[in-house]
């Protein structure tokens, strides 16, 4: 078993708690043990980071002690708190000024950043620590028939040299993760572009209308379901398909977190979650286990 | 004032080799959607040093989504999504915020995170049988966010945008 604490985030519990259930169910079948610790918000890459860096960098460094406290790599499952938490874990181990100035402020609530610890990815995780082979293995019923667009997200893939994740013009993990599972990844039209979320603040219709254009790409390509490993990619397309309906043609792709894809080909039941989605999955559902 | 303005020609510093190629906005997703989000015409600005004033307008540095293809692709090697974000920094001080992101880092100060928990989505994760999950201690998130000036800086805000 190895041992994470796990890094929940704001997004996944109190707004999308089924990706939790997900998670929750599926890293113990590859001998990852979740110990929830209490975090903070990471904070969101998008606004507070916006809103001023040294407070950015000094909240997460707040939650990287509660994790070297414990000795425990942190492991994510949401990609903006991956982002926060991996880009400030290595900006402050490799720079001394930056990292005294956050201990400053960390010394008033009796912590200290040292530097001890990984931040990693659940996506991560699965594809380099447990290995395409094994999660392939334990598939009983694989989705056979399925034909799947990825969206792997910006903040799983950039900052590049920092993330270190995958080709940030040519991603290729996710597609083999889906692959793994029997379906097949297909190509689309804006296969690479953001979903949006970080513009959803500032501008909602401009937030959705680029989300709109991924899943036209999905569409025209005959996808039976789009696929995300971030829990606020996962609502600028599941959620956001009902607010696209007021700009444009109304859509019903089908909308995925990565875990749960797994678990039902794992032979789970995520019955209860599934019901949690706003584009209906019942048809995909019957698909999939025909 | 005399601060960002250092802060400006540090950043005019950064952007200098920018040769105005336009490859950010080429794959600017926001761009594609609103012309008037260009990061070519930002990093204009920025070299041609026309700081303060126009370089806000219209709050347009708060459309980048922060999705970092522009620096990624950019042949000069500027990171131009990391410039962007810094300008952000500095807008804030110019109390020129978005007003999204203000109500983000009043929920984080009040409860240290961005989501208010409603009682529909506790019964939710009563439903999908989740546990309770520790809660941070709000006190040492409302201390840090006071010493790096996070709670000065919201309470200026307050009165610049009354």
């Amino acid at each position: 078993m190895s041992k994470f604490a796990f890094f929940i985030g704001c997004t996944i519990p109190y707004r999308v708690p089924f990706i939790e259930t997900a998670i929750r169910k599926i890293l113990p079948e590859f001998e990852i043990e979740l110990i929830d610790l209490p975090f903070a918000c990471c904070p969101d890459p998008g606004g507070a980071q916006s809103f001023d860096r040294v407070a950015w960098h000094t909240l997460a460094a707040r939650n990287l002690c509660l994790a070297e406290e414990q000795n425990l790599d942190i492991i994510t499952a949401c990609s903006g708190c991956f982002e926060t938490l991996k880009v400030v874990n290595v900006h402050l181990k490799n720079d001394s000024k930056l990292k005294g100035i956050v201990n400053e402020h960390l010394k008033e609530v009796g912590r200290e950043f040292k530097g001890t610890i990984k931040v990693r990815h659940f996506a991560e995780v699965l594809y380099n620590d447990v290995g395409i082979d094994k999660i392939a293995a334990k598939v009983k019923k694989p989705l056979t028939n399925i034909k799947f667009a990825s969206h792997t997200g910006c903040h799983f893939l950039k900052p590049p040299e920092i993330l270190q994740m995958d080709n940030p013009e040519r991603p290729v993990k996710l597609d083999e993760l889906i692959e793994a599972l029997g379906a097949k990844a297909v190509n689309y039209l804006n296969k690479l572009a953001c979903c949006g979320a970080g513009t959803r603040s500032t501008d909602q219709d401009i937030a959705i209308a680029m989300a709109h254009e991924k899943i036209v790409g999905a569409e025209l390509a005959s996808a039976d379901g789009l696929v995300t490993i971030c829990p606020t990619c996962y609502i600028q397309f599941d959620v956001g398909q009902r607010l696209m309906a007021k700009q444009f043609e109304k859509t019903s792709l089908p909308v995925f977190v990565y875990p749960e894809l797994l678990g039902l080909a794992m032979g789970f039941d995520f019955s209860v979650g599934f019901k949690m989605h706003t584009i209906k999955v019942k048809d995909f559902l019957e698909k999939a286990s025909s | 004032m005399i601060e960002l303005n250092e802060e400006f020609k540090r950043l005019n510093s950064v952007v200098k080799l920018c040769y105005q190629c336009g490859t950010c906005a080429g794959g600017c997703p926001v761009f594609k959607q609103y012309a008037k989000f260009n990061p070519r015409r930002i990093m204009d600005k920025l070299v041609l040093e026309e700081f303060n004033g126009n370089l806000f307008d219209e709050q347009q540095i708060w459309y980048c989504s922060m999705c970092y293809t522009c620096s990624t692709r950019c042949p000069q090697g500027i990171d131009i999504g990391h410039v962007i974000t810094e300008l952000k920094n500095l807008a804030v001080k110019m109390s020129n915020v978005t007003p999204g992101i203000i109500a983000e880092m009043k929920a984080i100060l009040e409860t240290g995170s961005t989501t208010a928990i409603s009682q529909s989505i506790l019964k939710k994760r009563e439903k999908l049988g989740l546990p309770e999950i520790p809660k941070a201690d709000i006190n040492e998130i409302q201390r840090l966010l006071e010493v790096t000036g996070v709670t000065d800086q919201l309470n200026k805000l307050k009165e610049d945008t009354a």
